[in-house]
């Protein structure tokens, strides 16, 4: 117990003061925390632009060719606001001046065109049948003794409705529980790879020896993995905590659906179970990937080496990826309860739909089992792989000669 | 303290390695541990250790079987290595408290051995900083953090220069002196036959010398005397005339005579003393650790 403890505080020690682990946990708490700024700072740019879109900043001429015109319309027009000219050469000389960027010769009340001199890829016209078809519908409507006020309540009458949800509503949950899923997913494939390259390093710089003859195999993959554990959720806290006092300071200016967002994905049995999953199962990959870097004798061959799981992994991904549309599906059930894929899977159907109990208790026992038969698997490996350096090995022979070995 | 190996046998697959391994080391008398490349020396070693299990055979530690976890073993194993990237005193106070010291008894303990080999400044660097020299002491460190009962080092020598070799085997000593349990391979007779008291020669998974240094040596001696005259060339002939059964091998300034048998002092003095001639060097021929080394091998392998 005392070997683990040692090795457990060493590792903690050499990761948390890694140089690189210090700024990427600083940059990503910071830029977290900046996110949650975002919507106190979005009024301070709307309206204030200079937008060439924004009808405002052009400057509209305007020719009515000879006829009737209704009474308003002219008015309407110059609301805009627009300058009228007398002839269609006076509106293009003050094109080709600059003084305008958009000009209108108005034939009829419904039809009009739209001269340019140059046509920027903002440049648009959008505002004139707009405001000659709204012109042209208040007309009729007072024509016929309708008030224009009263169009929008006649055409778009407020419904009254209430949803009531039994199971879980997972409109809002979706998104919350797949940003959760995502940091698992990076967690695992990031400190998955560090673990075997840590483990791998040991043979590489033939330290193995000294320390397979100093303490038990046991006492240091169990270190290097829960140390491993323990300093991806001290990361983690950090930026999350970054997160949290953000939300916190800007929690009045984030729009309503975010809060229901939050509060709809958050509950009890989705936080216990994301928890669970995600702490079990992260530990059963890490006890995989340390037990395929033992497999190896030098770094470079790391990638090759932890290869096959993760394919493993991301197929996991994928299943909870796009299970999201088909949460009551056979397949996302399977997934969710098999270990590899469920440490993505079951939080994920947690949140979007209820989990009969003998579900989790199914996927939990399996992924505690599987989590101690890996990490037994792992110390095997660990020992067996001290002394054999050279050609790699196929992971079926590893596994074979290592359950056998009796050193 | 009393280490025994019994009868050890280690194959690899259908190789065998270890042929019935019989080795003792005492306490205050450090064992050298020689062989050829190949000859089984690092295999021993780590059997003793429990790197490998052997497949027969019993390691005792005064009559009790051996465990290496379980006893206080400074080890330094012929595959160096140590954290490049970690610093030099965190990992030797963590070697340390991996084989059972406090943090603070491990963190007092390599900073006396760095300053001891001259390497205090370089406590706070990461190792790979080192030259390859110091890199090597800090392995030899490593093995002596908190004052180990058992030495076990295999190759200890390679790499250091002359200097450092002097201060090593200085350290070594005063383990020896204060009743520690010392045994290292080497290829370097002279640091063997200079260090040690006891060897142990093993060939091709077999011991075929173990035993008290001095005792082995002075039984090869055989018969064989060095002579030096004040005429050489008109002893020789005497010898030659009065004793014609005996083996002569000249030297530059000397001849060794290999009596056959036991040599009748009385005889070759009174012959000598009879003729006139003046001897100025008469003694026992002994060969050196690398005479009874290539003598033994060479032989074995013809």
């Amino acid at each position: 117990m005392k070997g683990l403890f040692t090795v457990f505080n060493y590792e903690l020690n050499q990761h948390i003061r890694k140089k690189s682990v210090i700024v990427t946990t600083i940059v990503l708490a910071l830029i977290l925390f900046g996110i949650t700024f975002i919507p106190r700072l979005i009024p301070l740019f709307s309206g204030s632009g200079s937008s060439d879109a924004d009808p405002k900043d052009i400057s509209y001429g305007y020719v009515l060719a000879q006829g009737a015109w209704p009474k308003g319309l002219e008015e309407a027009v110059q609301s805009l606001p627009a300058k009228r000219y007398e002839t269609r050469s006076e509106l293009e000389i003050a094109l080709k001046d600059g003084e305008l960027k958009t000009g209108f010769y108005l034939e009829s009340p419904l039809k009009f065109e739209t001269l340019y001199m140059d046509r920027t890829l903002y440049a648009s016209a959008d505002i004139m049948p707009g405001l000659l078809a709204s012109f042209y519908t208040n007309s009729q409507l007072v024509s016929k003794g309708i008030n224009p006020e009263e169009l929008p309540s006649i055409l778009h009458p407020e419904v009254e409705q209430t949803t009531t949800v039994l199971g879980q509503d997972n409109t809002s949950t979706a998104f919350i529980a797949m940003f959760l899923m995502l940091i698992v997913y990076f967690l695992v494939l990031i400190y998955g790879i560090a673990t075997a390259t840590m483990v791998a390093r040991e043979k590489d710089s033939r330290a193995m020896e000294l320390l397979i003859t100093s303490t038990s195999a046991r006492s240091l993959i169990l270190g290097k993995v829960f140390a491993s554990a323990v300093a991806a959720i001290m990361q983690l806290s950090v930026i999350l905590f970054a997160a949290f006092v953000g939300y916190q300071i800007n929690k009045s200016t984030f729009p309503e659906v975010i809060h229901l967002m939050l509060s709809g994905t958050l509950t009890t049995n989705y936080v216990v179970a994301y928890i669970f999953y995600t702490l079990v199962g992260y530990l059963m990959y890490l006890f995989l990937y340390a037990a395929l870097g033992s497999t190896v004798s030098r770094v470079e061959d790391v990638s090759s080496a932890t290869a096959p799981i993760q394919f493993l992994f991301i197929f996991g991904y994928m299943i909870a990826a796009f299970g999201m549309n088909m949460s009551d599906s056979i397949l996302f059930r399977v997934a969710s309860i098999i270990p590899f894929t469920g440490v993505l899977v079951m939080p994920l159907r947690t949140a979007l739909v209820s989990v009969p109990m003998t579900d989790h208790i199914l996927a939990a026992g399996l992924m505690g089992l599987f989590t101690v038969l890996i990490a037994y698997l792992a110390i095997r490996i660990y020992r067996w792989g001290t002394l054999n350096y050279g050609n790699k090995t196929s992971l079926r022979k590893v596994v074979t000669e290592a359950l056998r070995n009796k050193d | 303290m009393k280490l025994e190996l019994k009868n050890i046998h280690k194959s690899f697959g259908d190789k065998k390695v270890l042929h019935g391994i019989d080795m003792t080391v005492q306490s205050g008398r450090a064992l050298g541990f020689l062989g050829r490349n190949g000859a089984g020396k690092s295999t021993t070693i780590r059997c003793i250790m429990e790197v490998f299990r052997q497949d027969e055979g019993d390691i005792l530690l005064d009559g009790q079987p051996f465990h290496a976890k379980n006893q206080h073993v400074g080890y330094l194993p012929e595959e160096r290595g140590m954290y490049s990237k970690a610093k030099v005193l965190d990992q030797l106070v963590y070697f340390g408290q991996l084989r059972g010291g406090t943090k603070k008894d491990s963190k007092q303990s390599a900073t006396k051995w760095l300053e001891y080999f001259d390497l205090g400044e370089w406590a706070g660097k990461p190792l790979e900083q080192l030259s390859k020299g110091n890199q090597q002491k800090v392995q030899i460190i490593q093995s002596f953090v908190n004052d180990p009962d058992l030495l076990i080092l295999d190759e200890p020598f390679s790499g250091l220069d002359p200097v450092n070799a002097q201060i090593f085997k200085d350290a070594i000593g005063g383990f020896v002196k204060e009743g520690k349990l010392v045994i290292f391979s080497s290829h370097q007779m002279a640091y063997v036959e200079e260090l040690c008291d006891d060897i142990a020669l093993i060939h091709e998974g077999n011991i075929l010398l173990d035993g008290d240094l001095d005792a082995i040596l002075k039984a090869r001696s055989k018969n064989r005397w060095v002579l030096e005259g004040k005429d050489n060339k008109a002893l020789r002939e005497l010898i030659e005339q009065n004793f014609p059964s005996f083996e002569i091998e000249s030297h530059e300034d000397s001849f060794i005579v290999d009596a056959k048998g036991e040599l009748d002092q009385a005889a070759l003095f009174n012959a000598i003393a009879n003729q006139g001639l003046l001897l100025e060097k008469f003694e026992r021929w002994m060969p050196t650790l690398n005479d009874l080394f290539i003598e033994t091998v060479g032989g074995e392998k013809q």
